[in-house]
């Protein structure tokens, strides 16, 4: 007989409205019930340049050592973990951890926790620790 | 406590309170309440408990305690698990541990970073080349060669 699998879900917060509710573990990206607007659960993996004016996901972001993220907003619902270079206001709801080949460039960085390995490079606000309010 | 006397030249007690300017040439731990300057040629070391209302400014500064004020390393700061530090940074380099706390502006790399006072901000806001509207356009580019 075959086996019911059982759904494994998890909560998120949406980065546009605050709003948390479930979605499955496997959820790339969905809609926000509450403000209904398309947003991003996966986790994000920069290996290159990446010039954008917005990087969001509720997952985590992961900037490798040859990757460099320029954007106004650098937004993450859980951990951003920088080897590469980083321009732009960074906010995550989890833990911040910049290695020591990293670089971080921009307005302010908020987020949970905040690691910087010996070697590593930053400029401008840092606001650590830090909760976003909810809406 | 062998190994901190050695290591630190003057040591300021748990228990007490200075109000003033410090300088030292050699190494120098702080356990009580300090407020005003301090300057060293060596390294600063805030411990655990200590209450520093102060610009620190030294070789290598150490951060266990409460530090409101800017801080400015020329060679190197670490900030321990406990360390809250309130007020601006400068430094060549810092090691910062996962529970530590800081509220201020840092520039952190070599020569303190920076040279122009306008250029970190605009840098860190320049214009994305791509077209933004396009949602989930998040794919990276291809690396230029060089």
């Amino acid at each position: 007989m075959a086996k019911a699998k059982k759904a494994v879900r998890r909560t998120i917060r949406c980065y546009l409205c605050g709003h948390r509710f479930e979605v499955s573990t496997r959820t790339m990206s969905t809609t926000c019930p509450n403000c209904h607007k398309p947003i991003k659960v996966e986790d994000l993996r920069v290996k290159t340049y990446l010039p954008v004016n917005e990087v969001q996901t509720c997952g985590s972001i992961t900037i490798t050592r040859r990757g460099r993220v320029a954007a106004r907003l650098i937004q993450s619902g859980q951990d951003i973990t920088c080897d590469g270079t980083m321009e732009g206001r960074v906010e995550a709801d989890g833990d911040v951890t910049l290695g020591s080949k990293a670089a971080w460039k921009g307005k302010a960085l908020q987020s949970r926790t905040l690691e910087v390995k010996d070697g590593a490079m930053l400029n401008g606000q840092v606001t650590v620790p830090w909760v976003r309010a909810d809406r | 406590m062998a190994d901190s006397s050695q290591e630190f030249a003057t040591i300021i007690g748990a228990d007490a309170r200075f109000k003033g300017d410090l300088k030292f040439d050699s190494a120098a731990k702080v356990l009580g309440r300090f407020e005003g300057s301090i300057s060293s040629k060596g390294k600063i070391y805030i411990a655990d408990g200590c209450e520093c209302k102060a610009t620190i400014s030294a070789k290598e500064v150490a951060v266990e305690g409460r530090i409101e004020g800017n801080v400015e390393a020329g060679d190197r700061i670490e900030i321990k698990p406990t360390g809250i530090v309130t007020g601006d940074i400068v430094a060549a380099r810092m090691t910062m541990a996962e529970g530590a706390s800081i509220n201020g502006h840092c520039r952190i790399g070599p020569n303190g970073q920076v040279p122009a006072s306008g250029r970190p901000a605009s840098t860190a806001e320049a214009k994305p080349t791509s077209d933004s509207k396009a949602p989930q356009q998040q794919q990276a580019q291809p690396a230029k060669a060089k």
